[in-house]
């Protein structure tokens, strides 16, 4: 059981991520936005965090690297969606700081499993 | 370039017979070789040996002379008619008369008749070309006529034809060889100033601008004759960029920016922005190539811009739109497919009936088969822009090619075809394993598709030193030779396909062919009408393509993420 992060600003696949994890046994405190994802992140300090990377305002890319820069929240490992398949993207991202990566469309399957996998690390 | 430089300098001002026939500056500049030999001439006459036979004429001689010279020197010839240039050499073939005249005709000043129509051979019309030429006979002529040819010390006929003859050949001679480097010339400067859409800039080996096309002038916004001679390149760019490349290239930030690469032989092609004389900027896509002359001397390099600014401009709305496009059609499909996993995945109680799950499976399969359109419409945009990238890894080609036989086999039962795998076990390779598996999908699913009941499906894949083979043939309906051509066309649906009704939308081989390339392979086609498919396709071992625009390598991220 961990505290999971998890922003979207996707109504129905944030709730369909909230889900799933949910039902893995994890307490999820969901955002929509990349503000609300950074401050709820230093607030809470959650054990892991899912980022969705296309979000309006501040992206999933900036909340990412502003975590990574933040001693608080340094440590948090970063599980990024991206929207697009686009290497580019992914690869953004793990120079972002994220630890890992799925492509939108995702199996919720996979997601878990790689959410547990990060957390066993 | 045997010459020291000043000699040069002062040398060459003197002989541009390219100028044209008569222009307006400079006739003084281009007349001083031969008023040297005229002062020559003066310094002979002082010489023992030579004797004036005729002083009066001697000083009419020396009045006329100065007289040339000042003319020369101080009459406003830009503000005069063209052709009164030409009275120079003519009134120095007077001079020359006078001269030999006042010598008696003995000093072997005769010589002389060939400079002045040497002169209008490089520089005058062919009328006074002539005018020259006949009077060159007058020099020689007039004499005899006046004084009387039985009197005259050098009456030798020979001498009166002879020279005339003479400068005549030389004359004509020269003109023609003049005339046609000036065709030559004209013909050259006719298309530099009929590039207007082009801007080429020619320079010496140290950058100074030696052509400025009407294409740069336009585009830029400075004229030829402010630009050559006096500046360089460096003065159209941003000298932000210009330092940037100087530190990629480890040069100082100047002229050896551009031409350090060209210098090697190379052509130099890439895009820079310019900063034109009213300070608005121009993506101008720029190659540079070196001018060599005959006998493989470095003369300088021409540099050849194209505006990008507008293509550039569409390039990247275009990218937005089918990045924003991508993204809404792809984010529904996420929810669709991913509640519709949860659903599945949860119905361990049976709680849905067969034909629920049935139901459920079928939308499954068409949310999966439109995303898959989604994706191979963005890829396809990608390549069109140059820009498909590989995630390179080692993986195995065999494995790869029996994961898609393994998803095939179910849909190539229903339509009662069979699949074999054949080949290697193993077939080691550094590729992009999920656009090969791509490729293998999409050779499976037309092989099957197109294939009649009881035919067979074929995938062969082998390796060797130079790299793998990927062969996969079908017994189906084939593709007539005429349309093979077209097959990697976007869109484009053999008549095969189209009269049996197969359904498809034409984007399969196209993506194929793309990803091959990517992978710097080559494919081959062989088929006809009623006679099976076979597609091979050849891959190179893959070290070679790792430091190419094309590929984006995940063991070197960062670094060349944004090329391409």
């Amino acid at each position: 059981m961990a505290t999971v992060l998890v922003a979207d600003d996707d109504d129905d696949i944030r709730e369909l991520i909230a889900y799933k994890l949910q039902l893995a046994g994890h307490q999820v405190i969901a955002v929509t936005d990349g503000e609300a994802a950074m401050n709820t992140a230093r607030d809470i300090v959650p054990d892991i965090a899912v980022i969705d990377v296309t979000m309006p305002g501040i992206d999933g890319l900036a909340v990412c690297a502003a975590l990574r820069g933040d001693t608080r929240t340094a440590h948090i490992p970063v599980l990024l969606l991206s929207a697009r398949a686009q290497i580019t993207d992914s690869q953004a991202g793990l120079d972002a700081g994220a630890m890992d990566y799925l492509t939108k469309p995702f199996s919720p399957h996979d997601l878990e499993r790689r959410v547990a996998a990060l957390l066993s690390r | 370039m045997i010459l020291p430089d000043w000699a040069d300098r002062l040398w060459s001002p003197g002989f541009s017979p390219t100028d044209g026939p008569l222009v307006r500056d400079g006739l003084a500049r281009r007349s001083w070789p031969f008023a040297l030999a005229g002062v020559i001439a003066a310094i002979m006459v002082t010489f023992p040996g030579s004797h004036v036979t005729d002083p009066d004429d001697f000083i009419a001689t020396a009045l006329a002379t100065v007289l040339l010279l000042a003319v020369t020197l101080l009459a406003p010839w830009p503000r005069l008619p063209l052709w009164t240039q030409s009275i120079v050499p003519i009134a120095l073939l007077g001079v020359i008369g006078l001269l030999r005249e006042s010598t008696g005709a003995v000093g072997g000043f005769a010589v002389l008749v060939i400079l002045p129509v040497l002169w209008l051979a490089l520089y005058g019309t062919r009328s006074q070309l002539v005018v020259s030429i006949v009077a060159s006979i007058g020099v020689f002529l007039v004499p005899i006529v006046l004084v009387g040819a039985p009197r005259y010390p050098a009456s030798g006929i020979s001498r009166i034809v002879l020279w005339p003859v003479t400068a005549a050949i030389v004359g004509v001679t020269t003109y023609r060889l003049v005339a046609a480097e000036r065709a030559r010339t004209s013909f050259v400067d006719g298309i530099l100033a009929a590039a207007t859409q082009q801007s080429i800039i020619a320079t010496d080996p140290d950058g100074t601008i030696t052509v400025f096309n009407a294409g740069a002038e336009r585009m830029y916004g400075y004229t030829a004759t402010e630009m050559v001679g006096r500046s360089t390149p460096l003065t159209l760019h941003d000298p932000a960029e210009v330092a940037a490349r100087a530190a990629e290239l480890d040069v100082d930030p100047g002229f050896e920016v551009f031409s350090a690469r060209a210098r090697g032989g190379e052509a130099d092609t890439r895009e820079w922005t310019y900063i034109t004389r009213d300070g608005s900027r121009l993506k101008i896509s720029l190659s540079v190539t070196p001018i060599v002359d005959d006998t493989g001397v470095l003369r300088g390099f021409i540099k050849i811009g194209t505006d990008v600014t507008e293509r550039t401009a569409a390039e990247a709305l275009k990218d937005e739109f089918v990045a924003l496009v991508s993204h809404e059609l792809r984010t529904p499909l996420s929810s669709i497919i991913g509640y519709l996993e949860v659903l599945l995945d949860e119905d361990e109680t049976g709680a849905l009936s067969p034909r629920q799950r049935h139901f459920l499976d079928v939308v499954d399969r068409n949310a999966r088969r439109q995303l898959r359109l989604v994706s191979d419409l963005l890829f396809v945009s990608q390549v069109d822009a140059g820009r498909v990238h590989l995630d390179l890894a080692d993986g195995d080609l065999a494995e790869l090619a029996s994961a898609a036989v393994e998803v095939a086999v179910p849909r190539a039962k229903a339509g009662g075809v069979t699949v074999t795998l054949h080949g290697d076990e193993s077939v080691p390779a550094r590729v992009d394993a999920d656009r090969i598996g791509q490729v293998f999908d999409n050779l499976l699913t037309n092989a099957i598709k197109f294939t009649p009941p009881g035919g067979q499906v074929d995938v062969t894949v082998t390796g060797s030193d130079r790299g793998a083979r990927i062969v996969v043939a079908d017994t189906g309906v084939g593709i007539p030779v005429a349309e093979q051509h077209q097959l990697f066309t976007r869109f484009f649906r053999a008549s095969t396909a189209t009269s049996r009704a197969i359904p498809g939308v034409g984007l399969g081989l196209t993506i194929v062919k793309a990803i091959v390339d990517a992978h710097r392979g080559t494919m081959t086609v062989s088929s006809g009408a009623d006679a099976g498919t076979t597609f091979g396709i050849e891959l190179p071992q893959l070290a070679a393509i790792e430091d190419t625009a094309l590929v984006n390598n995940r063991s070197t991220h960062g670094a060349h993420r944004e090329r391409g």
